[in-house]
């Protein structure tokens, strides 16, 4: 039984030292001893998954995790998805093309959750893409454009076309 | 919403995990977190200790036999449903996972942990006992064997467990013809059931079930089975009539929760019109 643990994480390819009390969560050990600030804190009740991060290339509420179950875990944020010198990865540079964030407070858990469906299925339609980010809540897109630009990623969207028919460009 | 400290341990064996329960009074077992981690945000459990199964590798094996399939406690929810034996012979739990929180929520929850947990809601709970699961349960160096029926009653800790580790949840497959769905009417916001019903009909002769099994969810005090609506499906025939007699006949016998999403009156309305359409749906098929 422990009350206090060292803990290592390697967090976008960096290891990292740090300890924790048993009840901290992970995202608050990100957030506030890594100084990690990728994965956002919304609802702190798993909710809203703006929290999300691979952990072990598994998307992940980090608010709904200990730290100290992460021990030894390889983490990835949405910020380690680009390449070192910048370049967007696609899913990014979808997002960006596809008008996929407004306030962008929901991106970095959107994006973690789509690189595990895209990881998993990578190919999917739009309601595979749906039912993959229930557990994102965006209160500025109308999730739209963020569907296309995940649908965009994969290369099952036509360019130029809207999931939506119809729907205005 | 932080937790109350308590101190941690994450044994290897389940040996090891059982020593420590015993020797540590009041000590919380966390298998996903899902459920357990609000409880400790919201400080609904202040544990002095928590031991982590999730080393325990003996505990994650989904084993496949002729008739039905052994599911390590540790299984978590999305693992399950990505297994191709499963998908086949247990549609009626697939159907019903999907609508069960979300991928996160299932890359770590375990099908194990929510039925410990038993939420009123509980869509796992309400397939379980469907399917009429076993819950495998290790303690006092002894195994034991509960069906969900007698797992879940509605009273904590489910299956009064006492010191106690569940290590598997055995379920039979689904019969080749059974006609099986999961309906669930959610709350919009959170997802959580309302009203919903895990059901399993075999077709029998002359327009009887030869075995019916169903169990609901959300709406009453606690997810459970309906014996009598079953038994009135398998004496048959069920006309449009006699199968509306014997859903209100079910639902008189039920104790309706009503909360700030939604009243006692309301889901029982939805549970009965959503009994009826079910059944006749799956009935006609
Ligand atoms: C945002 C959100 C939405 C959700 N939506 C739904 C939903 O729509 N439908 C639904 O059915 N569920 C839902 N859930 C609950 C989810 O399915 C949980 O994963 C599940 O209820 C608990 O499983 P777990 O493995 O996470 O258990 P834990 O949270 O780890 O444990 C739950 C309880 O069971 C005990 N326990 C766990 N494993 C064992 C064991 N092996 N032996 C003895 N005791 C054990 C723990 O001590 C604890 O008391 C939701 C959860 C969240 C956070
Ligand atoms: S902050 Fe973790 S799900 Fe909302
Ligand atoms: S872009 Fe603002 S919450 Fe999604």
């Amino acid at each position: 039984m422990k009350s206090e643990l060292d803990i290592m994480l390697t967090v976008d390819g960096a290891e990292e030292r740090t300890t924790v009390e048993p009840r901290m969560l992970l995202i608050q050990a990100l957030r506030e001893k890594l100084g990690v600030k990728g994965p956002h804190i919304g609802c702190e009740s798993g909710r809203c998954g703006a929290c999300t991060v691979l952990v072990n290339g598994e998307a992940v509420k980090s608010c709904m995790m200990l730290a100290a179950q992460a021990d030894g875990a390889k983490i990835t944020t949405a910020a380690g998805l680009a390449a070192e010198d910048g370049t967007l990865h696609p899913l990014q540079q979808a997002f960006h093309e596809h008008h996929a964030l407004q306030c962008g407070y929901c991106t970095p858990g959107m994006l973690c959750a789509a690189m595990d469906l895209l990881k998993t299925n990578p190919k999917p339609n739009e309601n595979d893409v749906r039912q993959a980010l229930r557990g994102n809540l965006c209160r500025c897109t109308g999730y739209q454009h963020i569907v296309d630009a995940v649908l965009s990623a994969a290369g099952t969207l036509g360019s130029g076309a809207s999931a939506v028919k119809g729907a205005a460009e | 919403m932080i937790p109350a400290a308590f101190d941690y341990a994450r044994p290897a064996t389940l040996e090891e995990a059982a020593s420590l329960l015993s020797q540590e009074g009041g000590a919380a077992l966390l298998a996903g977190g899902q459920s357990l981690i609000t409880e400790l945000k919201q400080r609904r459990a202040s544990p002095r200790a928590v031991i982590d199964l999730n080393s325990i590798t003996e505990l994650s094996a989904i084993e496949h036999g002729p008739d039905g399939v052994r599911i390590g406690a540790m299984v978590r929810q999305a693992e399950l449903l990505r297994d191709g034996t499963v998908q086949k012979r247990l549609p009626l739990l697939c159907e019903t996972g999907a609508a069960a929180g979300d991928p996160m929520i299932r890359r770590l929850g375990t099908l194990a942990g929510a039925l410990c947990e038993a939420e009123p809601g509980g869509d796992w709970v309400a397939a379980a006992l469907a399917l009429e699961a076993e819950v495998e349960i290790y303690g006092k160096g002894s195994t034991r064997r509960l069906s969900a029926a007698d797992f879940v009653t509605g009273t904590k800790p489910a299956g009064g467990l006492q010191g106690e580790i569940v290590t598997a949840v055995h379920l039979p497959y689904q019969k080749k013809d059974s006609r099986s769905t999961y309906r669930k009417v959610k709350h919009n916001a959170v997802g959580w059931s309302i009203a919903s019903a895990a059901i399993s009909l075999e077709p029998g002769e002359g327009g009887a079930c030869r075995k019916a099994r169903i169990a609901v969810s959300g709406a009453p005090s606690h997810p459970q089975r309906l014996p009598a609506l079953e038994a009135a499906l398998t004496a048959g025939p069920y006309e449009a009539e006699h199968l509306r007699a014997a859903i209100e006949e079910a639902l008189d016998g039920l104790t309706f929760r009503g909360d700030h999403y939604a009243s006692a009156d309301y889901r029982r309305t939805r549970l009965g019109i959503l009994l009826s359409r079910t059944l006749q749906e799956l009935l006609a098929a």
